[in-house]
């Protein structure tokens, strides 16, 4: 018995192994062949694994950066990446993270029958991430497993729903109609930022930036991957001038320091390729086990699907979104810079995704100048709130990158606040 | 036949086009063709028959010379299943 015991509890707390049980349950639904079931539930075991191997080259790289940029410039800089936190907290709180998005998968269904919000939220590494965040915030009340996992399925649930409705009038202008809805967890920024658009913007049909020319060259904008390495170099090579060749000999031994920042930002490109391998082997089998379960239990379910979805009804927003969403990320590496805050370095990566989509629902409201203004705005407001929500990680043991989403940051500093009412954080 | 399903990331608006297509697929009775999903940089060593994904990457991939299908709607399995049937029959 004790053995059987033991073999359950092993199970369940190493999260690959349960991730891939919640795949197994989702295939065995879906009644697939027996090797299909086999080879499903064992890659998202081994994604599981692999997003946790990205994760060590992600701290690998990180940890000497922090220390070069300390000496540097005596400041703790982040670089939000959330696929790097949600690595590094799955080596923690993976368990509890699966159940969170297990069951936040689950009470999503069950919203979206018996409420009038019938949307099927599909970006699963949001929900991944979604999981992760609360799993790690919660941990800060000191609850039981299980009130964590309750907790922060609810949360999950409530904002599979929510979100997509909230922002469903502006996808609406954006789509011309009702075929799917938005699913990305940086919605309250992309709602900011279409208010923007509509006090800042005018004549969205004259102005709009599809009416624009823009030059080819910013098509390079489009490879996110190879920025962040690039993005990750120059930030690299500025704090190692700035440390001396003499400090940073301490790590790149007799290798140049120009050379060993380009290795350390190409390092970090090579992390965050090896965790989206992972997560793309975990979501294979999930996402479309959840769509087809989901589309069973609730008719006329509405899928709300990931940002660059939108993008093809307004590709010159992107790029305009891009400039404007990097020079408030700028603007607010000064503040962060000015006031002593958590100095959150601009991170291209989000001008893409962020930026872009925040463009095009500010396009939609006011037109081109809507895009710049509230691309700018909306990048000042995320690493802000970022910046805000860091001290949270900071203070359960995490470096050098956090959640970068607004949505993210949002239900995070909801969960701080109410930490520091009660005395516990 | 290899059919690849194209976004910036590879795991979120693919994975959408790939459901999509394998839905557009068995409406057309197609049972041999294998879909996956990719990022750009991953494409390329995939080797597809057929590349599904919007225009921007379309365009950046169209040195390759293999049939793309363009969305504009990742929702729109009509349209999918239309231009998967063109490019069938030739």
């Amino acid at each position: 018995m004790n053995t059987i015991i033991s073999i359950l509890t092993s199970v369940i707390s190493q999260a690959a192994v349960l991730v891939a049980l919640i795949s197994f349950i989702g295939l065995v639904a879906q009644r697939a062949s027996i090797e299909r079931t086999m080879t499903g539930t064992l890659k998202t075991f081994l994604g599981f694994l692999i997003m946790g191997q990205g994760s060590n080259i992600i701290t690998g790289m990180l940890d000497p950066l922090n220390e070069i940029m300390m000496e540097a410039f005596h400041i703790q800089g982040v670089i939000p990446v959330n696929e790097a936190i949600t690595a590094m907290a799955s080596e923690q709180y993976g368990t509890k993270m699966a159940f969170i998005a297990f069951f936040g998968l689950i009470i999503n269904i069950l919203l979206a029958r018996f409420t009038k919000f019938k949307y099927i939220f599909l970006s699963g590494h949001h929900t991944i991430i979604m999981a992760a965040l609360t799993a790690v915030m919660l941990s800060m009340f000191g609850l039981p497993t299980a009130g964590v996992i309750a907790i922060g399925a609810i949360v999950v649930g409530i904002m599979s729903v929510l979100t997509p409705a909230i922002s469903m009038p502006f996808v609406r202008k954006i789509t011309g109609g009702e075929t799917f809805a938005l699913g990305h967890w940086a919605t309250t920024g992309y709602i900011f930022s279409g208010f923007i658009g509509k006090i800042f913007g005018k004549n969205p049909e004259e102005t709009s930036t599809e009416k624009m020319e823009l030059p080819k060259w910013m098509g390079f904008f489009k490879e996110p991957v190879i920025l962040m390495g690039i993005g990750v170099f120059i930030i690299e090579i500025i704090c190692c001038a700035f440390a001396g060749s003499e400090f940073v000999a301490n790590y790149a031994g007799t290798t140049h320091m120009v050379v060993w920042a380009l290795m350390q930002g190409f390092i970090f490109s090579a992390g965050v390729s090896v965790i989206l391998l992972g997560v793309r082997m975990i979501l294979a089998e999930l996402v479309p086990a959840f769509k087809g379960i989901a589309e069973r239990i609730v008719p006329n379910a509405i899928p709300a699907l990931d940002c660059p979805t939108v993008f093809t009804f307004a590709p010159n927003a992107i790029m305009v979104g891009f400039i404007g969403y990097t020079i408030g990320q700028f603007i607010a590496f000064g503040i962060c810079l000015a006031t002593g805050m958590t100095v959150i370095i601009p991170t291209l990566l989000h001008s893409f995704f962020m930026g872009g989509t925040a463009a095009i629902f500010a396009n939609a409201t006011g037109g081109r100048r809507g895009a710049v203004i509230g691309s700018l705005l909306t990048g000042v407001l995320n690493n802000m709130l970022c910046s805000l929500l860091f001290p949270a990680f900071a203070a359960l043991g995490f470096a050098g990158t956090t959640f970068a989403d607004t949505d993210f940051s949002i239900i995070g500093l909801i969960f701080y606040g109410i930490a520091h009412l009660l005395g516990v954080a | 036949m290899k059919i690849v399903c194209v976004c910036a990331m590879g795991l979120g608006s693919s994975l959408i086009l790939r459901m999509n297509v394998e839905k557009a697929l068995e409406r057309l009775g197609v049972k041999d063709a294998k879909v996956e999903v990719a990022d750009t940089g991953s494409a390329r060593g995939a080797n597809p028959d057929v590349i599904v994904s919007s225009h921007s990457f379309c365009e950046e991939l169209a040195d390759m010379n293999v049939p793309m299908v363009e969305v504009v709607n990742y929702t729109d399995i009509a349209y999918i299943e239309a231009e998967l049937k063109e490019i069938l029959s030739k």
